[in-house]
Parts: C-alpha cells; sequence; structure tokens
C-alpha cells in the first residue's frame, strides 16, 4: 500500500465503519456512507492530492474502495 | 427583477471557469440587506452555473448565456429530494424527461434549469432550457414573503434533451451534483440571513428609543445576533473556498444559525418599532416575512438539525 491509499483509508475511516474498510468493501453499492459522502470525498481527494476531478472520472468503480480511489488519484494526477 | 440583478454584476461570479466564490458570498450578503428576492436569484443562478461549469460538457458550457435557476423540488419531494420522480427515459441520442416540479424561484422566467431527475441508474442532474418543447410554467401566487423571486411550479410533458445535458454522471446527481449545489445555496441563504440581520438592526437603532432598557436589551440582542451570524458565515465560507470535507457540515451549520437569528432580528425588529414596523414605510416588515421563508427553504431547522447530528 502506498502513500496515497493510506491517506485516502485514513479519511475513510472517518466515515465508514471499520469492517468495511478492512475487508475492501464496495463503500457506495454496500451502503457504507452518508448522505453528504461523496461530496466529502471528492473534496478530500481534490484538496489533499491536488488534482482535479471531471465529469469521466464519476463512475462508480473508481469509488468502490480505497485501492481504486487511489488508482483515480494516480491516473489524475 | 432579473435585468435588475443582472445590472449589479453579480450574475456572474460563478458563471466563469474560474469561480469567485467570496464575490459571490459577498453579494449574496449586500443583496440581502436590500432584497433577499434579489439575494434568491442570486443565488439560484451561482448554484446552478457553479454546476454547469463544474460539470457540464465543454460545449454545453461554452453555448450557454442567461439566467439559470434550480428545479429540484416536487410535491412529494421537498425535505427529502431522494424522492424525486420526474423521470428520464433515456432515448435515442438523448433523454426524455417527464414530471412536474415545485416551488421553482425565478422559473417564470429562468432560461434554463439545473433539473434532478429519476434516471435508470439513479437520481441525475439535467440542464433544461427554458424553451425545451413540453415545459409548461405556472406562477405561484400569494407566498408569504419573497414576493418578488417569480416562484413557478413546472410541468414537463416528454421533454426531449441531447446527451450533452446531463451534468456529469447519472447517478450522481443528488449525491454529489445535488448536494453540492445544496452546499452552496445554503452559504449564499446564511450571507443573505447576515445582510438582513444588518439592515433590521440598522433600522431599529434608528428608530427604537435606546433610553428604555427594554429596548436596550432586544438591541443589545440582535447586535449579538448580528456578530454570532457574522462569525459562522465567514467560518463557512472559508471552509468552502478552502475545499475542506468540511465544507458541506459547515454550511448547514451556518444556514440553520443564520437563518434562525434573522427570523428573531426581524421578529425583534418589527416589535421595536411598533405599529410602524408593521408597515411598508420600514424594512422590517418585509425582513419578518423573507425571514419567516428563509428559515424553510435549502433545508428547514427540522432537517437540518436531523442531518448535522448523523454528520458530526
Amino acid at each position: 500500500m502506498d502513500e496515497v491509499e493510506e491517506k485516502i483509508r485514513e479519511f475513510l475511516g472517518r466515515h465508514v465503519p471499520p469492517h468495511a474498510l478492512e475487508e475492501d468493501l464496495d463503500l457506495f453499492q454496500g451502503g457504507f456512507v452518508n448522505s453528504l459522502f461523496a461530496v466529502q470525498l471528492v473534496l478530500f481527494v481534490e484538496k489533499e492530492f491536488s488534482v482535479r476531478l471531471g465529469r469521466d472520472d464519476l463512475k462508480l468503480e473508481n469509488f468502490r474502495n480505497s485501492q481504486t480511489l487511489a488508482e483515480l488519484v494516480r491516473r489524475s494526477a | 427583477m432579473i435585468e435588475a440583478v443582472a445590472s449589479t454584476g453579480c450574475l456572474g461570479c460563478l458563471a466563469q471557469p474560474e469561480p469567485d466564490f467570496q464575490e459571490y458570498f459577498r453579494w449574496s450578503r449586500e443583496l440581502g440587506r436590500t432584497c433577499q428576492s434579489q439575494r434568491t436569484a442570486h443565488t439560484v443562478h451561482g448554484m446552478a452555473s457553479h454546476a454547469l461549469y463544474r460539470w457540464g460538457e465543454a460545449e454545453l458550457v461554452q453555448n450557454w448565456s442567461g439566467f439559470a435557476a434550480i428545479a429540484f423540488s416536487e410535491a412529494e419531494a421537498g425535505s427529502d429530494l431522494s424522492r424525486v420522480s420526474t423521470r428520464a427515459q433515456p432515448s435515442e441520442g438523448g433523454w426524455v424527461l417527464s414530471g412536474s416540479k415545485r416551488w421553482v424561484s425565478f422559473g417564470q422566467s429562468a432560461e434554463a434549469f439545473l433539473l434532478l431527475a429519476q434516471a435508470p441508474e439513479g437520481l441525475s442532474c439535467f440542464w433544461l432550457p427554458g424553451d425545451c418543447e413540453g415545459l409548461r410554467r405556472s406562477p405561484v401566487e400569494g407566498l408569504l414573503g419573497l414576493e418578488k423571486s417569480q416562484t413557478a411550479d413546472l410541468e414537463l410533458s416528454d421533454c426531449r434533451l441531447p446527451s450533452s445535458h446531463l451534468l456529469g454522471q447519472p447517478g450522481w446527481g443528488l449525491s454529489l451534483l445535488g448536494q453540492e449545489a445544496l452546499t452552496l445555496g445554503r452559504l449564499s441563504v446564511a450571507w443573505g440571513c447576515w445582510g438582513g440581520i444588518e439592515a433590521c438592526l440598522e433600522e431599529a437603532r434608528t428608530h427604537a428609543s435606546l433610553e428604555h432598557q427594554l429596548v436596550r436589551r432586544l438591541v443589545t440582542r440582535m447586535a449579538v445576533a448580528l456578530e454570532a451570524t457574522a462569525a459562522v458565515c465567514q467560518t463557512a465560507a472559508r471552509a468552502y473556498i478552502e475545499r475542506t470535507p468540511e465544507a458541506p457540515v459547515k454550511a448547514m451549520m451556518a444556514k440553520l444559525l443564520a437563518a434562525e437569528s434573522y427570523a428573531k432580528v426581524a421578529t425583534d425588529a418589527v416589535q421595536l418599532q411598533g405599529a410602524m414596523g408593521c408597515t411598508t414605510e420600514r424594512v422590517a416588515a418585509q425582513h419578518y416575512r423573507d425571514s419567516k421563508i428563509m428559515e424553510i427553504i435549502e433545508g428547514s431547522q427540522q432537517v437540518l438539525e436531523d442531518q448535522i447530528a448523523g454528520l458530526l
């Protein structure tokens, strides 16, 4: 696990139950997140990694878990 | 009304690739001092413009100019937008939208709408041009306040949109685009309340006699409310401009406190001025009516109380 994914996991740890994170469960389809989570997550990713997400990045497979999010960040950098 | 707002230059704050949020909030406060209907035009246009510039296809953005409003609420989906039932069906090269929207501020005159509809993938945001065939507008009359906000209900009968009029991706309409727009709207409303409180306090100090202890108590309370509102508005705006993940929650808190303070201050401003406070010769009466609506729009106290607790 690299630094990007670690930071993402730290953020996710504040918002989702520990088992969802440990088992890399699908955050959105698993229903682990609250109504503001998508906004908060996009804000976090953009600010923390100085990237700008665009309309083509809005795919659920990018937002599945910390690994897919880290890949999204690396692609956007 | 929209011409008057446009002439200030405020409508361009967010309708550009590099949005100027500080200026947007500053105008919300400025217009909130003098006319909350104008402030509403500024608020909804900013919400819609920001979504378009952030998530719209380049061609759609480049070809757009005009005044845009927000069409989220429905008869059965006000406090809970997840219940939106306006349908968006994919059809050859685009979408077909059908359903009805309620309480659309400036719905009588907007040239486009940021509209929330249910697509097969979930709630999605669309850019609906005001001249789209199948769109019918019915004015809403008799509002308690914000009387000049040109409110309308919308009826959509098979409104056809090209695929480029979907903003973002299907399914992200409420969770991301809608929540982003609401966050911006809540901040703008909160700053508008700040301006309204300033106007009420100014008038009360001018017209009420501070020789009376009871008057001094009320004026002091108004001044404290102003300080608290200013602080919470600035904190929430800073969080938003710095793009911190806490920004949406802080916007909710700011809106909750600012609107409640505004309603209390406006009530006291009328009370302090007695019969004169009940006339159109004083601004307090207008603020009294507008503030009640501003407690309700963009999330009532009860909705926000319920949501914030789960987000701490």
